[in-house]
This record gives structure tokens, C-alpha cells and sequence, in this order.
């Protein structure tokens, strides 16, 4: 002993943060208080985390062990919070990164053994848990997948929203906080899905879920919300479901621009929401390209012809051109794409870097193959009747190649629709002709039955109506 | 009009290989014997292929390309479905880019082209010819992939435009299209098609298009 009194570990940390350690323990282990857990957990972390921790790391987990009781399992979620923070906010080392895994394959262990129970955990942060999680794939990949897959079987959350539908007796999930990481683990496997390059899998995994229903719980939580949908629009593309898939991001585009009006956007920890907006804007921009039509919101659809107007202008044109302004939008729209295998660290080699490549090479292929069809569409739409020769003509083709080019259409565009029917699963749907008109060929003639292109006013008129309010009000604010 | 192909006999038995133990390259063998089975009993079980498919990129040492090549014949015969595209997403870079994965990705530009005669070209071609072999009712599910692409969009076509898109004439022709149950009829040099949802004019149907809630809230702001 040198005489001098030994410093508790935390002698340095302000008492605010030991505080809000405190709090969190109990709001998440002992009173159960959902509410103030969020509070603590959205609010009072982010202020800390401004006030003390702009440049540095949050306190170690050992370092504020006593204000939990030395509890190893709220541990392990105070440390992932400390290293996300730092994953967001800080520069991070390999070792970091490593820390990080390891610290969630030991939180995952403890849920999958349920061998502790008593606790809960918000929305908000049980999709951040799993969104991060997913995230992670310089890991093996495999082990993400098989965690999420366990933490979804542990939970029943299968068999309990197939109850809530059914109106069934629900099986119990062991905790609440198994229930919540299992409701993400299916959004968070969906995704991971979809970044494989697997987008069947990205719907099939949503099938528990009613994705339609935004009074669920990911109707809630803006993240949970994007990521959803964003994969889903993603999936249904390159599944060559295009009227899905601009459904949905029409859908989710247009949740994102009234959260723009009402200022929920600016709030913190919003700020990805926008790039993500103009991710799916290309996308939307592409699907609409393809089959154009109703399912799209008419303002959100201007906003993304618009933002795209030169791309989308050359895509129609035809050519060399196109290709290119296809390649632009989609790798603009599209996310960072993962590889399954484990990474040969010993070989320098930007692997990602071939899976966006094989993913984007394959979709620009396949764009490349319907290139013709605007151009064919809109000479069609301004007939009832004309005949094939003239067409052709018009079209600069032979008889022959404009004739396969309708017969290509016709089998290209007739896609399943699931038209976000609530009670069907994303994977399920109708065929249908993904055209606002129909055509064929009766002898040398072709036929245009307009039927669906028929002029309506009602929602020209409803969105008048509201707009006009929303005019007068703002000028009923302006104090003179 | 395409009927898809019968599911595998084993396919319940099947399940849990396919849905919960894809990270186990165990199961890898399995898989392959059952696409092998799929290719010559003319059944399908797409899942099942993707999951090998997928296992495939979780470890890259144990691809065969040759199944990969299988699985993509057989996703090629469910078309109009797009599992085609779907596999070859998550195909690897390497057998994608090689024989006979790019001849058959020609046949299926050419066949969804309606190019059918380029079609039956490639499959001719020696490389694609040798996958196909291995596929029996390869050529008749591409025939029905045409004959509805066409009936789709024409009345009836020259007799000559039919031979073309299913490769085969007289007393053949006669045959195939004698099996499709009244869908084709043959006759005065031409061929016509049964009438279907696509090929003729429908009549007018009338939806709401605004839901109420929305008239609601219109009618509310103008009597406000």
C-alpha cells in the first residue's frame, strides 16, 4: 500500500451519466416503466451523449458497474448502446469492431438461453439493436443469420402475430424483450436478405408480419418503418414486380414527406432519413419508368420524375445513352450490397465491391431488355385502332421485330401483383398486366382498349381541395 | 395457360432441409441429389435450389458449377416466373460468367424476346444442347411459354409464325397443340387462339378510386 485512498473506477464520470446509468437499470430491470425507459433511452442518452461525449468514448461497462449491481446482462446492453455511439459518432479501431461482435454474440447467447427474463426493452432501441446488428457483416455472415434466425424462433413471433390474426389464444414470448427482438429480427433478417441478393427471401420472411398495418409496431419507429419498406421496394424491383414495388415506396415516401412537414424530421437522429428518401426517389424513379400507372402517389411521383428529369429523359430516348443513365439511377438508388462468405483477409480484395457490381450488371440487363418499350407505349396510347405496317413505321422497326417487341411487352409486364392487400403476404399476388391500357392483335390490326386510361378528375379535384386549405391556413397565420 | 411443374414427391419431407438449416453446408449433398432428382423427373422445387444456391455463397470452396447450371435450366422452364433473375442474383460471379450459364441467359433474352427463332437456335448450340439434354420437358415448357406470350397478344397468327414459336410442324404441331385442350386451333393457314382476358376488348368497369375518408375530409374542409 502506498497510503494514498483508492479512487473508485467512476470517480471521474459526472454524476448526470451515473444518474442515467441508473435509471436505465432500473426503468429496464426492475420497474419496468416502457415509458421512461424511452424517454431515457431517446432523449436523456442523445443530451449526455452531446454535453460529455462529443469526442469521446461513454464510460466503460466496468467502470459503472455499481451503478447496476454489477447486472452482466443490462451490462451487455449499456456496452452495445457505448459502442454504437462510438461506432456513429467517433473514429473506431479494428479492436473496437471486434469488441463490438463479441459483446453481441454474448447478449444474443444470454436471449437464446433465456435464462433471465425480467426485462423490457422500447421499440426504438430493439430495432437499433438488430438494424446495427445486421449491419455487422464483415462478420461472418452465417452467424448473423443464425442469431437472428434464433432470437426470431425464441421468440414465437410467428406463431404470435398468426394468433393476433387469427384472433387465436397468442403463445407467450419468454420476455417482452424477446418479443420486440424477434418482431425486428424478422424486419432485420428481411433486409439482410435482400443485401444478399436473395429478394425472395426478403418477402417470404415478412410473411408473420401484416407490413400494411401502420398502427403496428414499425409504423411507430420512422427507422423500423424505412428499412421495411425500402428493402421491400427493392426486392419487388428486381423480382420484376414493378407496380409493387413503386406501391411501396410511394407509400413510404409519401410518410416521409409528411414527417418532413411536420417537423419530425428535424428532430435528432433523423438525419439519414433524407439520403435514404433519395435513394428510393431513384428507385421510384425506375419502377414508374417501367410500368407506369396509378400505383404511385401523383406528388411523390413528380418529385422523383423530376429529380431525375435528364436520366429519365435519356432512358426514353432509347440508345447507348440509356444504359448509362440506368446504371447512374439504380446504382444511386441501391444499397451497399453484401457477400455471404467469410472474407479472406489474407487477400486484398474488395469483395462488396463484386456484389454490387454482379447485382447492378444483372438489373442493367435486364432494363436493357425492355429499353423499347416506352417509346412503343406511347405511340400505342395515341391510337384506338391502327394498323401493324404503320406502327412499325412510325416506330423506325420491321414488321417482325415490332411484332415480337408487343409479344415481349405483353409477357414482360404481365407481373403478380399483391397490391398491398392486407391479407396476403408480400411474396403472394393477382397476374396482371403492369400497362394503363391494354392491346392486341386482331389480323393485321392493333387494337388499344383504353379502359383503364380513362380520364378521372376525382383525385385531381380532392388533392385541389386540400391544398387550397392548406393555402388559406397558412395565410390565416401570417399575423398582419 | 403455362402449367407449372409438379412439385417433387419428397418436397414436404424436404422442408426442414431447405427452410431452417441453410447456414449448414451439411445439408449441401442433399440439396444437389434433390435438384438432380427435380432435373429428371421434370419437377420443381424452386426454394429448395435457391437454398443451394445460397449455401453455395456462404462456401464458395464447395460450388459445382454444373448445379448451379441445373438450377438455372429449371428456374429457366418456370418462366413467366422470374426465377431466373431471382438465381442468378445470387448465382456465382464465376458460373454465371461461363458456358453453359451464358448461352442459356441468351436462350432466355431470345425466348422472352419473342425472338423464338433465335431461341431454338441457342438451344441447338452444342453447350446449351448438352445442359438441355439432362432437362426433359425443357423444350415443352418453352413452348408454352411462347404459345401464351402469344395468345396474350394476338387472335391468331400465321400457321408459319406458330411452327416458328414452338419449332415444330405437321403431325408434331398437330399433337402439341391437340394436348393444350381447345387453346390452339389450327386451320386455313393460320393459327387461332382461345379467347382470353388479354386478347380481346373487356368491358368497362367503374371503381372508386378515392377512398371516403378522403371525400370525408374534402367535404369537412369545404363545408368548414
Amino acid at each position: 500500500m502506498d497510503g494514498r485512498e483508492e479512487k473508485p473506477l467512476d470517480f471521474d464520470v459526472v454524476s448526470a451519466v451515473k444518474d442515467f446509468v441508473f435509471d436505465l437499470h432500473d426503468a429496464m430491470r426492475r420497474s419496468l416503466q416502457l415509458e421512461e425507459l424511452e424517454t431515457l433511452y431517446t432523449v436523456t442518452f442523445r443530451k449526455l451523449s452531446d454535453d460529455y461525449y462529443k469526442i469521446g468514448p461513454w464510460p466503460a461497462a466496468d467502470v459503472i458497474s455499481n451503478q447496476c449491481g454489477e447486472d452482466q446482462i443490462f451490462l451487455q446492453f449499456y456496452s452495445e448502446m457505448r459502442l454504437r455511439h462510438m461506432n456513429v459518432h467517433l473514429k473506431i479501431t479494428i479492436h473496437d469492431r471486434f469488441e463490438a461482435w463479441a459483446n453481441y454474440c454474448r447478449l444474443f447467447d444470454v436471449l437464446l438461453e433465456c435464462r433471465d427474463t425480467d426485462f423490457i426493452i422500447t421499440s426504438t432501441w430493439a430495432f437499433d439493436i438488430i438494424n446495427e446488428f445486421v449491419y455487422q457483416d464483415v462478420w461472418a455472415v452465417q452467424n448473423v443469420v443464425s442469431y437472428l434466425h434464433g432470437l426470431i424462433t425464441k421468440s414465437n413471433i410467428g406463431a404470435i402475430m398468426e394468433a393476433r390474426r387469427t384472433g387465436a389464444t397468442a403463445p407467450k414470448s419468454p420476455s417482452q424483450l424477446h418479443q420486440m427482438m424477434g418482431y425486428y429480427g424478422l424486419i432485420g433478417m428481411s433486409r439482410l436478405h435482400c443485401l444478399m441478393g436473395d429478394y425472395h427471401q426478403c418477402l417470404s420472411t415478412l410473411a408473420p408480419l401484416d407490413v400494411t398495418d401502420r398502427s403496428d409496431l414499425f409504423g411507430s419507429n420512422m427507422h423500423a418503418y424505412v428499412s421495411l419498406y425500402m428493402h421491400m421496394g427493392l426486392s419487388f424491383l428486381m423480382l420484376k414486380r414493378y407496380r409493387d414495388a413503386a406501391r411501396v415506396l410511394s407509400e413510404i415516401l409519401v410518410h416521409i414527406s409528411r414527417a418532413a412537414k411536420t417537423g419530425q424530421l428535424q428532430k435528432p437522429g433523423m438525419e439519414q432519413i433524407p439520403k435514404q428518401s433519395d435513394k428510393m426517389m431513384c428507385l421510384l424513379a425506375i419502377a414508374s419508368f417501367l410500368a407506369p400507372g396509378p400505383a404511385a402517389d401523383e406528388t411523390i411521383l413528380q418529385t422523383a420524375q423530376d429529380s431525375h428529369r435528364d436520366r429519365l429523359l435519356r432512358m426514353a430516348d432509347g440508345g447507348d445513352n440509356a444504359e448509362n443513365a440506368v446504371r447512374d439511377l439504380f446504382q444511386m438508388g441501391c444499397p451497399k450490397f453484401i457477400v455471404a462468405s467469410v472474407p479472406d483477409y489474407s487477400v486484398v480484395q474488395n469483395t462488396s465491391g463484386a456484389c454490387i457490381q454482379q447485382q447492378v450488371q444483372l438489373f442493367c440487363h435486364e432494363m436493357s431488355q425492355q429499353l423499347a418499350f416506352p417509346k412503343v407505349r406511347s405511340y400505342l396510347k395515341l391510337y384506338a385502332t391502327i394498323s401493324i405496317a404503320k406502327m412499325a413505321r412510325f416506330n423506325g422497326m420491321s414488321e417482325a421485330d415490332y411484332l415480337a417487341t408487343l409479344v415481349s411487352m405483353k409477357h414482360k409486364l404481365t407481373q403478380l401483383e399483391w397490391g398491398m392487400n392486407s391479407e396476403t403476404s408480400p411474396l403472394t399476388g393477382k397476374l396482371a398486366l403492369a400497362l394503363e391500357f391494354n392491346y392486341f392483335v386482331e389480323d393485321d390490326t392493333i387494337v388499344i382498349d383504353e379502359q383503364a386510361q380513362e380520364k378521372r378528375y376525382e383525385k385531381y379535384f380532392i388533392a385541389q381541395i386540400s391544398k387550397c386549405n392548406d393555402i388559406v391556413s397558412q395565410v390565416s397565420r401570417i399575423s398582419m | 395457360m403455362v402449367q407449372p411443374m409438379q412439385l417433387p414427391a419428397r418436397h414436404a419431407a424436404m422442408r426442414p432441409v431447405v427452410e431452417h438449416e441453410y447456414f449448414d453446408h451439411r445439408v449441401v449433398p442433399q440439396l444437389e441429389a434433390y435438384l438432380a432428382e427435380q432435373a429428371s423427373s421434370g419437377t420443381y422445387d424452386f426454394e429448395a435450389n435457391k437454398a443451394l444456391l445460397k449455401l453455395y455463397q456462404f462456401f464458395p470452396d464447395l460450388v459445382k458449377a454444373d448445379m448451379v447450371a441445373l438450377a438455372a435450366g429449371k428456374a429457366l422452364m418456370a418462366l413467366p416466373a422470374p426465377d431466373f433473375a431471382a438465381l442468378s442474383y445470387l448465382a456465382p460471379a464465376a458460373a454465371l460468367a461461363a458456358e453453359p450459364l451464358t448461352s442459356l441467359a441468351r436462350a432466355l433474352d431470345a425466348l422472352e424476346g419473342a425472338r423464338y427463332g433465335a431461341f431454338w437456335a441457342v438451344t441447338r448450340e452444342p453447350e446449351a444442347a448438352a445442359l438441355i439434354q439432362r432437362l426433359p420437358g425443357f423444350a415443352d415448357q418453352a413452348r408454352r411459354v411462347a404459345l401464351s406470350a402469344l395468345a396474350a397478344t394476338f387472335q391468331s397468327v400465321p400457321l408459319s409464325a406458330l411452327e416458328e414459336a414452338v419449332a415444330l410442324s405437321g403431325a408434331e404441331l398437330e399433337a402439341f397443340v391437340g394436348g393444350l385442350g381447345g387453346e390452339v386451333k389450327l386451320g386455313d393457314g393460320r393459327a387461332a387462339f382461345a379467347r382470353n382476358e388479354f386478347n380481346q376488348m373487356q368491358p368497362k368497369r367503374f371503381k372508386e378510386s378515392v377512398e371516403f375518408e378522403k371525400v370525408l375530409k374534402a367535404v369537412g374542409t369545404l363545408s368548414g
